[in-house]
């Protein structure tokens, strides 16, 4: 069943992309439109771009929020917590755009400034999670582990980030998924990605371009999303202590 | 051995651990009794440096704690809280064999190690050892952690309340497995229990503490038949003689059944007298001798 709805999304995507199939289907739902297929650049590469862009992006928040948690969650960093913490919640209500707006006078235009931007929103939910992670694992574990002989950095690759690992995963799995939604406004910008396709169909009042770019990143989305659940699934069962192949 | 010398752990203004003189000999157990929040755990988290103390010294094989690197000193005292405190997401034998890890030993040595743990705590390693702790009852996961701390052979162990979280038929199994077990192993044991019978029959000394003092330091025997003061003869209680003959082990009385792999003590064979229309009654002893056994013979057992 899980299966099965990969495969939807995975054709979904393939109308979406190939312009053999969508020409005509964008032709039949929106038959007043003069033209069906963005032209300029093709929506395989649009698709690339934007995959590179929120996979940038996650990638270097997953690296550093959770690097930023470890290091606040150790003795000598608790009392940064709580500043953490507001910055983490102050940074959310922080609009992407505005960070685009800002980030281009020094970054200039393309892709470099529009990464900055979904880093910046990434980062958060990442840091939030690993920080709660990691400060939900048992005590008693992490006396059992000092208490047996792990230094402290054997004691958290070994006992703390595999427990805090499912509460990271699902942070990065937030992150990603509003990269991919947001990546697209990479395109007022000059960083392509699908964002090109709908902008073009905003300046066009053209229906068909608009669907195509909005199609493509939520079926993406749904992609990447899908495979997580898959992650999150196995990181879970390990957790609790598996049950099938034992 | 382990000595304490003058050790005094503060937590604020509270005094958990006042002024501690004690030493425990090579191979014994020392077990450390008293009521709730008497220092318990506190001294014996100072012994593998979880807690520095803030007088006084504890010194190890003749050398004080604080020449020690904590982690090293701690791979070679092995450690069982009473939560256990089994790393859920790894299974058991990669539990047992974590300390094995640390000190760098092949898989194939540890996989084997960790059978031969299971063995020697009593569950069969083709049954166990692929396990996750979620999987186990609380008596399981209590051997397994036992299993961890002996895991690297080391000479010391510490047990915080050790089989605290089980049912009584499934206490008296480990605790009769934990004689066995040190019987063999012969390690130098600090255990702490709330439990006096356990106290009895697991001790080589005891220790009884209140708020952080150390009341008095002897074998069962001597706790029970001479109390120093009023508040050890109180918790010892005034059934204290009956609980002597908890800390006679025979190897068989006629009548008796009790849990699997467990021993008859003089406290059943009495109470095999008591019902048995005869003055006496014949029992196995350890060593395999058989013995009448009347009122009088069991009062000269007791009392040695
Ligand atoms: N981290 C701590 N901070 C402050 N006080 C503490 C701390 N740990 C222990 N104490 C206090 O020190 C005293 C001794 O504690 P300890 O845990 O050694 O007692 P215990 O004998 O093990 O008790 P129990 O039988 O309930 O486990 C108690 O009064 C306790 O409240
Ligand atoms: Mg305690």
């Amino acid at each position: 069943m899980r299966l099965f709805r990969l495969v939807v999304l995975l054709l979904l995507l393939v109308v979406v992309v190939v312009p053999g199939i969508y020409g005509p289907v964008a032709q039949w739902a929106f038959p007043d439109e003069s033209s069906h297929v963005y032209a300029r650049v093709d929506m395989a590469t649009l698709l690339l771009q934007h995959l590179v862009l929120a996979g940038l992006a996650t990638v270097a928040a997953t690296i550093t929020g959770v690097a930023l948690g470890v290091l606040v969650t150790r003795p000598a960093g608790q009392s940064l917590i709580p500043l953490v913490r507001d910055l983490a919640a102050l940074a959310q209500t922080v609009p992407p755009v505005a960070v685009l707006v800002l980030a281009v006078p020094v970054l200039g235009f393309g892709t470099a400034p529009t990464v900055l931007a979904l880093f910046l929103f990434s980062v958060l939910p990442i840091l939030g999670n690993t920080v709660t992670g990691l400060q939900q694992v048992d005590p008693a574990l992490l006396e059992a582990s000092t208490g047996m002989g792990m230094r402290d950095w054997r004691r958290l690759l070994v006992t703390e980030l595999p427990l805090a690992a499912p509460v990271i995963l699902a942070g990065v799995r937030t992150a990603a998924i509003i990269s991919i939604g947001t990546a697209t406004i990479g395109a007022t910008i000059g960083a392509g990605g699908l964002g090109v396709v709908i902008i073009a169909g905003l300046v066009r009042d053209n229906m068909a371009f608009i669907t195509a770019g909005a199609l493509a990143s939520a079926v993406l989305a749904l992609i990447v999303d899908w495979f997580f659940e898959l992650a999150a699934g196995r990181v879970m069962r390990v957790q609790r202590g598996a049950t099938d192949g034992v | 051995m382990i000595r304490f010398h003058g050790v005094t752990k503060r937590y604020g203004e509270k005094t958990a651990v006042d002024g501690l003189d004690m030493t425990v000999e090579n191979g014994s157990v020392c077990v450390l009794i008293g009521p709730s929040g008497c220092g318990k755990s506190t001294t014996l988290r100072m012994i593998n440096r979880l807690l520095e103390p803030d007088e006084g010294t504890i010194e190890v094989d003749d050398k004080a704690l604080r020449d020690y690197d904590p982690a090293s000193l701690r791979l070679r005292i092995g450690y069982v809280i009473q939560s256990v405190g089994l790393l859920p997401h790894m299974r058991v034998w990669q539990n047992i064999a974590l300390v094995p890890r640390l000190l760098g030993w092949e898989k194939p040595r540890r996989r084997e190690r960790a059978d031969e743990l299971l063995d020697i705590v009593g569950l069969d390693p083709e049954e166990y050892r692929d396990k996750y702790p979620a999987q186990l009852s609380g008596g399981e996961a209590q051997r397994v952690g036992v299993a961890r701390a002996l895991a690297a052979d080391p000479p010391y162990l510490l047990m915080d309340e050790p089989f605290g979280a089980v049912d009584p038929l499934t206490r008296a199994t480990l605790q009769q497995s934990f004689r066995d077990i040190q019987s063999r192993l012969k390690k130098t044991v600090v255990l702490v229990t709330h439990d006096l019978d356990e106290a009895i029959y697991l001790a080589d000394r005891i220790a009884l503490m209140r708020d952080g003092v150390l009341q008095q330091f002897g074998s069962p025997a001597e706790i029970l038949t001479s109390p120093v003061n009023e508040f050890v003869r109180e918790f010892v209680g005034s059934d204290r003689m009956l609980r002597m003959l908890n800390t006679v082990e025979l190897g068989a009385v006629d009548g008796w059944s009790g849990a699997d792999g467990s021993r008859p003590t003089l406290r059943d064979a009495l109470s095999q007298l008591l019902s048995a229309p005869e003055r006496s009654i014949r029992v196995g002893l350890n060593d395999g001798s058989q013995e009448e056994l009347d009122f009088d013979r069991i009062r000269e057992m007791v009392l040695p």
